[in-house]
């Protein structure tokens, strides 16, 4: 094994690392006061979470903290919207978990499998964690600064988490019509 | 036909409530406050005498949840100088000590119920979040007002 090699074997275990120890973080973080089990699976569209996306990653609330000259406030405010945007991202993960697991039971009963929806639905499970775990990690690592040229990409992975979701009942839908028949 | 029949009804209540109620009642925060406690803490069903009477349990139920969930969108997204100014508003609203007022919302996080049942977590915990930013500022404020205030926020 060659030096570059066993450089690049490491940086890809100690990312491996590093991102599971971030997926770890935000949900523990995840507060459980608030219940939401029949908000966990309502639709995530882009149109629904733009708006919200833009209020957490909002830069002219930072400047308005900024102009309290307080520093405990903008210690705290750092912090919270951190901690929204972590959960945000982690909300992300959930729901492509669950999707993945309701297509996973809905596939074991398949009789008329679509490979090539399978492979976009796997690809898309697994580029949705990849990158929710990629946003996760910036906003670990530069905090605030960060977050304010996240919105852009947040919202794009709320598209693409629809975007599979939709893949995925189709699939579902198909089988259960042929089932039916 | 049954559905946008009965939907017909819950607008007509949500208009009557925002009419005869909601419009006596000051300020988004008090009105999000007013909102949330009209709702049972064991079974979560809303409860209103007034309009029970006029439409029904389950109709006066659905109209007070659909005002609760629009409101809260509302005050989700006004940007954090307008809720500061909401929350400023409401605490100033009752004549009692400003400084007792804000200590009690931080230590008994009151506002911590306000969020509608099946409203997003992340939208939930966004609101919970500025409203914590929003007293902080406030007792900053109040503090540079007034230098003597005893009591250290404490904000977790």
């Amino acid at each position: 094994m060659t030096l570059a090699t066993f450089i690049f074997v490491l940086l890809g275990f100690l990312l491996v690392v590093v991102l599971t120890l971030v997926a770890r973080g935000t949900s523990e973080e995840a507060p459980e006061a608030i219940p939401d089990a029949a908000a966990l699976h309502s639709p995530f569209s882009r149109e629904a979470t733009t708006p919200l996306l833009s209020r957490i990653f909002s830069a002219s609330d930072l400047q308005y903290v900024q102009r309290q000259n307080n520093p405990h406030v903008l210690r705290l405010f750092r912090h919270e919207r951190k901690r929204v945007a972590l959960l945000f991202l982690s909300d992300l993960r959930l729901r492509t978990q669950e999707i993945k697991a309701l297509h996973a039971r809905g596939a074991l009963t398949a009789t008329s499998p679509n490979p090539g929806a399978e492979v976009r639905i796997a690809f898309g499970y697994f580029s949705m964690l990849f990158f929710t775990a990629v946003l996760s990690l910036l906003v670990q690592v530069f905090g605030i600064s960060a977050i304010r040229f996240l919105a852009v990409p947040a919202s794009a992975l709320a598209g693409r988490l629809s975007t599979l979701a939709q893949i995925s009942q189709s699939v579902r839908d198909v089988a259960e019509n042929s089932a039916s028949r | 036909m049954y559905a946008s029949v009965e939907n017909e009804f819950v607008e007509s209540a949500c208009r009557n409530l925002q009419g005869h109620t909601l419009s006596q009642v000051h300020g988004l925060f008090a009105q999000l406050i007013y909102l949330a406690s009209t709702r049972d803490y064991l079974s979560g069903v809303y409860h209103h005498d007034g309009l029970e009477y006029e439409y029904g349990s389950q109709v006066a139920g659905e109209a007070l949840k659909r005002c609760h969930t629009e409101l809260f969108s509302k005050l989700v997204a006004l940007p954090l100088p307008a809720l500061v100014d909401e929350l400023n508003a409401y605490l100033t609203s009752s004549g009692t000590d400003f400084a007792h007022s804000l200590l009690l919302w931080d230590k008994l996080q009151i506002y911590r119920v306000t969020p509608p049942l099946d409203c997003p977590r992340v939208s939930a915990e966004f609101f919970l979040s500025n409203v914590k930013i929003a007293l902080a500022i406030l007792y900053s404020r109040a503090r540079n007002r007034r230098p003597d205030l005893q009591f250290e926020l404490p904000l977790r």
